[in-house]
């Protein structure tokens, strides 16, 4: 999660409420990287004279809560929209669950997510 | 709109969730019941332990459990039975009980705020091979280098958010839970059933 350089108010940071298969949970500490990949081109003394970068596959990383600790985690594959950024909605797939942590009726587990190609 | 904007409750109960974490390292005793008192140590927490007394036992709490309470935890506390007695007759005896109760319960749920909780296995039972806070040195001394004596007479919110510091830097993967989190999961249940 990226640190705020200013939190005002102690505003819960990278915080949204995300839904899956109709069922509201809390992503915690919402983190996505948006890698790229370049391919630099050298003329015959070795010096830079292009670049061509691609955008690589969005990944991210959140804690979901859910509404109770009877809530079942959501399992690899199961979608759900983000808009980050001020952007447009984008869908992502859940592609690892970690492991569940509860305490009285409170229930959180860290998820592992991609964007969504086609 | 952030989850504050959404859940007002949320808002105050992270508020005060922060403040009592800020709070654990001024260092100034703080009132309870209108008397000034120590914060909780794990020092203090097994003498209260030890006597049986109904707040860490988990018993309903008699008059005698308040005034000794109140007393192990008083900035006049001594070994001295004169100064008891004159602590129980003069102060404590005055409070009314079941104000009292709320005061030392409010006391309590902020000190042990940030404390883990433990899975007990089926049997409703966690088998034990050391004590609770042999467990709680182990892993302070181990980490940062600190003497029995010091992390004996720490104050224990301070102990737990250092325990929180070190899982997360152990464990980033393991989620943390706030007791405000119990506000946000209500909210969602209502969420949930709505739709």
């Amino acid at each position: 999660m990226r640190m705020p350089t200013v939190n005002d108010s102690g505003k819960p940071f990278g915080s949204a409420v995300l839904t899956i298969n109709g069922v509201a949970f809390v992503g915690e500490n919402i983190s996505i990287q948006e890698p790229s990949s370049t391919v630099e081109v050298r003329d015959e003394d070795g010096d830079p004279s292009g670049q061509i970068t691609v955008p690589g596959f969005v990944t991210g990383t959140t804690t979901a809560q859910f509404a109770s600790s009877a809530t079942v985690a959501p399992t690899i594959g199961a979608t759900f929209q983000y808009t980050a950024n001020a952007g447009s909605a984008l869908t992502y797939y859940v592609s690892e669950v970690g492991q569940p942590v509860a305490q009285m009726d409170v229930k959180k587990v860290t998820l592992g997510f991609r964007k969504k190609l086609t | 709109m952030s989850l504050l904007d959404q859940i007002p409750e949320y808002k105050q109960a992270a508020e005060q969730e922060r403040a009592n974490r800020e709070l654990a390292f001024c260092g100034l005793p703080i009132p309870v019941c209108g008397l000034l008192s120590n914060v909780l140590t794990p020092r203090l927490y097994v003498r209260l332990w030890g006597c049986e007394n109904a707040f860490v036992c988990g018993r309903d709490p008699s008059s005698e459990d308040i005034a000794m309470f109140l007393w192990f935890i008083s900035l006049d506390y001594s070994l001295d039975a004169g100064e008891r007695h004159r602590f129980v007759k003069h102060r404590a005896s005055k409070l009314h009980t079941a104000e009292a109760i709320r005061g030392i319960y409010g006391y309590l749920v902020m000190c042990f705020q940030d404390a883990p909780r433990g899975e007990s296995d089926a049997e409703g039972m966690q088998k034990s091979y050391t004590s609770g806070i042999a467990a709680i040195v182990d892993i302070l001394a181990g980490e940062y280098g600190w003497g029995d004596k010091d992390i004996l007479d720490m104050p224990l919110p301070r102990i737990y958010q250092y325990l929180r510091r070190i899982q997360m830097r152990r464990r980033p993967d393991l989620p943390i839970i706030n007791g405000s989190d119990a506000v946000i999961g209500k909210w969602l249940q209502e969420r949930n059933t709505a739709q």
